[in-house]
């Protein structure tokens, strides 16, 4: 029997809601994406944790938006910069003001969206998995963001200084792996 | 307090656990790199030399005393990354095996006598040879590799080996603990040696 064909698989099994919940949990790339924007708001304060989160949680409606209105692909470089500017920030231990912060979650989250948007079978399930989505990264990011800001001990200082240091390696090896890929 | 710390432990298995699930990906992973985790994650472990030199940098932080003993994991990953940015795309660099074996000597014996250089001294020492590691562990990534989540697995791999190493060297509290601590430093020297004279 012919199979479907998705260029953007889902999640088996588990339905269109925890497919969408899911998908930023268990892709790397916006996983880390989301880690990065949490740690860095965190870190920033609360009035950056006010601007950014919801701009996130915007940025990620807009990409879903954007994904079903018009074919896009190579969304994973903007995730990985995203995640490379906000781990050195933190990595550097850094604060940024409210509005870097705010337009680096915009750019992360539309990034995200159009990256996790759903190949669904219906408008409904697309529309349930979107928000699914959008609750997911929403909810990733504050929980982060909400262990940053009550970092208090000098060792979830360094612990979170730590968390920016691997995620900026890695984001640095992504780049590095593209460079070979292009030389190649 | 002791709450916090569990839930912090308990949040680093949650999160390994979760990247660590690449096979249950809908995506292929030509993507977004899905399945190239455990492969990145175990180069690191599978190289005894590595092994040795990594848990090194952790247990010399331990006798470095802060800020030291944070920097080094801190700033190992990124001089490592670059390392193997340089592997990946081929920049020329000599001896990479023998850099690797003489860090785990070099290393080995910075924790045997429990030196205490300056800070900018060991992140100089500690830094040229993450540049080697990184290098071996750029260059042996397949091309084929989830690259994301190959390099995600061999960062955290690395920055864990640090950790048991800085783990381990708590020991060094007490001077019995102290004694297995720059004994320790003695057996990864001398393991060094060996593949450095090429016996291992």
């Amino acid at each position: 029997m012919p199979q479907e064909a998705l260029a953007h698989g889902v999640l088996k099994g588990v339905g269109d809601f925890y497919a969408g919940l899911l998908h930023p949990i268990v892709v790397p790339a916006e996983l880390l994406a989301i880690a990065a924007m949490g740690l860095l708001v965190g870190r920033s304060g609360l009035a950056t944790c006010r601007r950014g989160i919801p701009m996130l949680a915007a940025g990620v409606a807009v990409g879903l938006g954007l994904a079903s209105v018009v074919t896009t692909s190579g969304t994973t470089t903007p995730l990985v910069v995203a995640a490379l500017v906000a781990g050195a920030i933190v990595t550097a231990d850094q604060r940024v003001p409210p509005w870097v912060a705010a337009g680096l979650a915009a750019l992360a989250g539309t990034a995200l969206g159009i990256d996790a948007a759903p190949e669904a079978k219906s408008h409904i399930a697309a529309v349930t998995s979107g928000v699914a989505t959008i609750v997911g990264s929403t909810a990733l990011a504050t929980i982060i963001a909400a262990l940053a800001l009550r970092v208090e001990k000098h060792w979830q200082h360094v612990a979170a200084q730590v968390a920016g240091s691997w995620i900026t390696a890695w984001a640095m090896l992504y780049f590095a792996y593209q460079l070979a890929l292009l030389s190649r | 307090m002791a709450g916090s710390k569990f839930g912090a432990v308990g949040a680093a298995i949650w999160f390994l656990a979760v990247v660590a699930a690449g096979s249950a990906l809908g995506h292929t992973g030509d993507d977004h790199g899905g399945g190239g985790f455990s492969s990145g994650f175990m180069h690191p472990l599978l190289g005894p030399d590595h092994v040795i030199a990594m848990v090194a940098v952790g247990l010399w932080g331990v006798f470095l005393g802060a800020p030291a003993i944070w920097v080094l994991p801190i700033v190992f990953p990124l001089v490592m990354a670059l390392g193997g940015a340089f592997g990946m795309i081929e920049v020329p660099l000599p001896a990479v095996e023998t850099g690797i074996a003489l860090s785990a000597v070099v290393l080995g014996l910075c924790v045997a006598f429990a030196l205490q250089p300056p800070l900018w001294a060991a992140a100089l020492i500690v830094g040229a040879f993450a540049i080697f590691h990184g290098y071996a562990h750029g260059t042996e990534m397949p091309v084929a590799s989830d690259a994301l989540s190959y390099a995600l697995g061999f960062v955290v791999a690395t920055g864990l080996l640090h950790l048991c190493g800085i783990a381990f060297g708590n020991l060094a509290r007490w001077p019995v603990g102290k004694m297995a601590v720059r004994a320790a430093g003695v057996v990864i020297a001398l393991a060094g040696g060996a593949y450095l004279s090429g016996v291992a």
